[in-house]
């Protein structure tokens, strides 16, 4: 039996907006395995990021309760979550999210780094090389186009072999030809490295290639199911 | 977070994230290179100055040590004087005030006059130009005349001056006396002639103001100070006084010291208000890494690892800051003792002060690092989520209970050295309270800069005039631009502004004063020291220059013999005795109160028609004070010889600032009327050339008597008041300078911002010169609005000084304001032109690329 990497149970989120209070995630409870991988897809303002926060360990909820890699979250401090994060966690921004003013080596090297261990930049290196930028270890992220900066930041969320990897709409500032190439690249490595992942989207042909997908709508679970739409009023225009 | 200062990929990520901003941060440290500069200054001059009054402590004298008198010395005293001068060297000076007069420019002067017997000075030198003149002085009928007059009348070797009685050839000019600073003969200029011919001048009469010294050069094995306790019993019955060099060292030391102080509290406003600056840009920088501290949280760098970073880029920059600060200072400290040097009685030399340059340092880095903080703790509490929201976080960032903490640190900090600036003679509490005042009114000065500043966004803000084309209103609302440094900037050009304007207010306020003190049909001119039979002949010349006899006051000279039934002798034994009861009186006599004189107690004596009346004098309150006396109470005057019982009838209260004799004590008539006595003629000349034909006649006719005149006053109060202001103005000068520095780098952080600003204008169709208009607007703006902060301030404080201190309806002329305030308007354009150079000619398609 396969370890349970990401255990959600009733997850709550709510926030004062004035007087009112706006539940923005209702009792989401899902979890995940080592090497599943899951679609979080919704319409805009139902949640998916907000719990793609939770999950990670960015946020915290309201109540319920949230596991990684069988280490509950919930009443860590943000200094030891931040170290749980370096331990098992990658991530991958829809605004790459490199650091300015590191080169694509040090980008990748960062999550390693932060764990004060003596660093070896050959599998960095390896790394990059890996994903077409072997060239173009030393350049900065002003020096990339979009698609060779989601490449960096691809392998940075790989470099400390994370148990599961968060991508947060991954394509979602790419034209279609790059995206095409940067979702091959994605599965292809997570599949390698045996990580589950966790992909928050709003395009469907993307959801579809993970194993699962988890519909959100007004903050509550409509569907989880294997890779197929349940709902026949569901409408991808929609999303 | 110490572990994380100490953790190498701190300082890599430190070394990393700066790659890009390092010339940005360096322009925020640079704000306080010149506060830094100031202090390290300010600092070496107080060491300059310790170490020359130490060297030079002798010469302040020019002796071991003087005894100085205003009488002749009594018998006791000369036996005493003839006994050391055979074991140690003695020199003699007679001084005393007259009016000077060079036949060859027709011009007069009030001076002090010197004549020296002896070896004097025995340490240091009378500077004199030729080098020889005081040493050939006495050769002849010669004088030396002090560089002043020199100057003032255009005066040159071998003119002839006339004092009293005697015509002297001007041998030499004056320019330096041991112990004496330049700026003394600004208020008394100096005139040395030789002793011989002091008699002859026939100057020294009844009522004459003379000060007789007695310098003396001990042998090296004895102390000056000894040989003083052993003459204080013969000094104790007459009314002289001696002074060591070691005193005279203690007392300039004392002084010299306060002065150090006002220059270091005025330095550290200016590092006060760089590290203002620096907390505002640092803010920007701050608000500008969120992303990347969001992602390093993200990647698993603890809240101390993301803070340690901006701490060591501040720390390594604070560190170049003030290291180019101390350089700076250096270089100032070099001109600040010829800045002062009217006000120095010493030479001083320049000197490298380690500890000064210690000093600025620390207390650079440690304001800069303090201010920086303010923001920094922030960084603390970003939160990782920002990598998937932008919108979060900015409540937990405004609200790190941090920032009290650091705020009271900054505070006590200010406390600290405002209290190490007051004077360490009192006591510890006492000092605290006094440091408490200054940070008190440092803070309420920037509290209130910042709400003059803030009301005035605030109601342009609310008032906007709608009205206005669009280039005024863009360049009003550019003042409020996202991440705006426009508060800062206010408060630091602000406050350099409202320190040198009130400089130039407080000087317009003197001046106005003892201007007001001569309204029409109110005497302007002063004739003193004229004798009973020179009364007559005086008052027919001033009737023949057509010089109304405004009033002429009788003056006798006299001594307390006791107060309250103790006799002076008595006091001295039983050490009651108090300075007041030593002085010599000049006094006078009438039956009603003058324009400057209130009764506060009792009633003005009347007339004494017998002999059996009881004498009731009037006193001044202060004097009252001094000696202790209340009403009824008896007092007992020497007057030249003849003891005078009298009873204080009453206290005044005078207004000492008029041109015109005021009198601590008064006397009824009927009493001093046959007492040796001479005179002083008030009268009013109509303009400055009438007051100087009057003092020619008089001169001529009476060499003896003195004038004193308004016009006089008027300008030796603002000579000295220009040599004060410079000193001050200098200092306030860093202020400025730092606030133009936050300036420039507040101009260049948002270059970008410009760039972006103008090239979005030019694409939606603004020609070139409406976006140049757009930015002169809005620098005129800023300019207008920091200036009018201080001016307004500055006006507030000396009108509050005037009633409160000076007592006086004080209306500041309008046109140094805004001059002041034209200049700042200009000076803020031309820094904002000179920066934005080049933002007006980039490529709009090159700049939205970019953004995409």
């Amino acid at each position: 039996m396969s370890q349970t990497i990401l255990s959600v149970k009733d997850l709550t989120k709510t926030y004062h907006s004035g007087e009112q209070l706006l539940t923005v995630l209702h009792r989401v409870s899902f979890s995940l395995s080592e090497g599943d991988s899951c679609a979080i897809v919704g319409p805009s303002g139902s949640g998916k990021t907000t719990l793609l926060g939770l999950c990670a360990g960015l946020d915290r909820q309201t109540s319920g309760s949230v596991s990684l890699c069988g280490i509950t979250i919930d009443t860590l401090s943000e200094d030891d979550r931040a170290k749980v994060r370096n331990q098992f966690v990658g991530f991958v921004f829809q605004n790459f999210q490199l650091i300015p003013t590191l080169t694509a080596l040090e980008n990748v090297l960062v999550p390693l780094e932060l764990r004060g261990e003596k660093v070896d930049e050959k599998e960095a290196i390896e790394l990059l090389d890996r994903v077409g930028l072997g060239k173009r270890l030393y350049h900065y992220p002003a020096q990339l186009s979009g698609g060779e900066q989601q490449r960096v930041a691809i392998a940075r969320s790989f470099i400390n072999r994370p148990k599961i990897l968060f991508a947060d709409e991954p394509t979602g500032n790419l034209d279609g030809e790059t995206s095409e190439k940067i979702e091959s690249l994605l599965f292809e490595l997570n599949r390698e490295a045996k990580t589950t992942l966790v992909l928050v989207t709003h395009n469907l042909d993307l959801a579809r290639k993970t194993e699962r997908i988890i519909r959100l709508k007004n903050g509550a679970v409509v569907s989880d199911s294997l890779n197929e739409i349940q709902n026949e009023n569901f409408n991808p225009t929609m999303i | 977070m110490i572990a994380s200062l100490f953790n190498r990929w701190t300082w890599v990520m430190a070394w990393r994230d700066s790659r890009t901003h390092r010339q940005r941060l360096f322009l925020f440290i640079s704000s306080i290179i010149l506060g830094t500069a100031a202090l390290v200054a300010v600092n070496s001059l107080g060491e300059s100055l310790a170490l020359a009054v130490s060297n030079q402590a002798k010469s302040l004298l020019g002796a071991d040590f003087l005894i100085e008198s205003r009488q002749p010395f009594s018998k006791e005293l000369e036996r005493a004087v003839d006994s050391l001068a055979k074991k140690a060297d003695v020199a003699r000076e007679i001084s005393f005030g007259s009016m000077v007069y060079f036949p060859k420019q027709a011009k007069t002067r009030l001076s002090q006059i010197r004549a020296v017997t002896g070896d004097f000075p025995f340490y240091g030198t009378i500077e004199t130009e030729p080098k020889s003149a005081y040493k050939t002085l006495n050769t002849g009928r010669h004088a030396l005349i002090d560089n002043t007059l020199a100057i003032q009348f255009g005066v040159q070797l071998g003119d002839s001056v006339k004092i009293g009685d005697v015509s002297f050839l001007v041998s030499g000019i004056l320019k330096e006396v041991p112990g004496e600073a330049a700026v003394a003969a600004v208020i008394g200029p100096r005139v040395y002639i030789p002793p011989m011919y002091v008699d002859s001048t026939n100057l020294i009469q009844v009522g004459s103001r003379v000060t007789y010294k007695a310098f003396f050069k001990l042998p090296s094995r004895v102390g000056a100070k000894a040989v003083v306790d052993s003459l204080k019993p013969i000094l104790n019955l007459t009314s002289a006084t001696a002074t060591t060099a070691e005193e005279r060292q203690a007392s300039l030391g004392r002084t010299l010291e306060n002065l150090y102080r006002f220059l270091n509290l005025v330095g550290f406003i200016a590092l006060l208000l760089g590290s203002v600056g620096v907390a505002s840009a640092v803010n920007v920088y701050v608000k500008q890494k969120l992303q990347t501290v969001a992602t390093l949280r993200c990647m698993g760098a603890s809240s101390s690892q993301a803070f340690a970073i901006y701490l060591i880029q501040t720390f390594a920059m604070g560190l170049i800051g003030v290291s180019i600060g101390a350089a700076l200072g250096v270089f100032v400290s070099a001109f600040l003792p010829r800045l002062l040097g009217d006000f120095l009685p010493i030479q001083v030399e320049f000197i490298i002060s380690l500890s000064a340059i210690a000093i600025g340092v620390a207390i650079g880095l440690l304001m800069a690092i303090a201010f920086a903080l303010l923001p920094l703790i922030a960084v603390r509490n970003i939160s990782p989520l920002l990598v998937l929201r932008s919108s979060v976080d900015d409540e937990n960032i405004q609200q790190d209970r941090l920032r009290y903490v650091v705020f009271a640190f900054i505070t006590l900090v200010v406390l600290l050295f405002a209290t190490l600036q007051t004077d360490n003679a009192l006591s510890i509490g006492e000092r605290l309270k006094q440091g408490a005042f200054i940070t008190l009114g440092l803070g309420v000065s920037f509290g209130l800069l910042a709400l003059v500043a803030k009301g005035a966004m605030v109601s342009a803000r609310k008032f906007f005039p709608k009205r206005w084309n669009y280039v005024l209103r863009q360049g009003l609302a550019n003042l409020y631009r996202p991440n705006n440094q426009t508060l800062v900037l206010m408060l630091s050009l602000g406050f350099g502004t409202m320190l040198i304007s009130l400089m130039y207010l407080l000087q317009a306020m003197l001046i106005q004063q003892v201007e007001l003190t001569s309204k029409e049909n109110q005497p302007n001119l002063v004739f003193f020291d004229v004798q009973s039979d020179q009364r007559k002949g005086v008052e027919e010349l001033l009737a023949a220059v057509d010089a109304p006899v405004m009033r002429t006051i009788p003056i006798v000279t006299m001594r307390i013999a006791a107060v309250k039934g103790k006799t002076v002798a008595e006091a001295r034994r039983d050490s009651t005795i108090k300075s007041a009861w030593l002085w010599e009186y000049r006094v006078s006599y009438r039956d009603t109160l003058n324009e400057t004189e209130t009764l506060v107690k009792g009633e003005l004596g009347k007339p004494v028609t017998s002999p059996n009346d009881s004498i009731k004098i009037s006193i001044n309150e202060f004097l009252a004070q001094a000696l202790q006396v209340e009403l009824n109470d008896e007092i007992t005057f020497d007057v030249q010889g003849v003891p005078v019982k009298c009873f204080v009838g009453s206290i005044r209260k005078v207004d000492f600032r008029r041109i015109q004799p005021s009198f601590s004590i008064l006397f009824p008539t009927g009493v001093l009327e046959d007492a040796p006595q001479f005179y002083a003629v008030l009268t009013r000349a109509t303009d400055d050339e009438h007051s100087a034909e009057i003092q020619q006649a008089m001169v001529e006719a009476f060499p003896n008597v003195s004038a004193i005149d308004l016009g006089l006053i008027l300008s030796t109060v603002d000579s000295i008041l220009d040599k004060v202001s410079l000193v001050i103005e200098f200092m306030a000068l860093f202020s400025i300078l730092t606030g133009v520095a936050v300036l420039i780098g507040s101009v260049l952080i948002s270059r970008f911002q410009r760039i972006r600003e103008s090239v979005l204008l030019r694409t939606l169709g603004a020609v070139r010169r409406q976006v140049v208009a757009i930015m002169t607007v809005e620098y005129l703006l800023l300019g207008f609005l920091a200036s009018l902060s201080g001016v307004m301030l500055s006006a507030m404080a000396s009108v509050i000084l005037a009633q409160t201190v000076f007592k006086f309806a004080f209306v500041p002329s309008p046109l140094p304001i805004v001059v002041m305030m034209m200049v700042m308007m200009l000076l803020t354009l031309a820094i904002g032109t000179v920066g934005s150079r080049g933002v007006h000619g980039q490529s709009p398609l090159e700049v939205l690329r970019n953004e995409v």
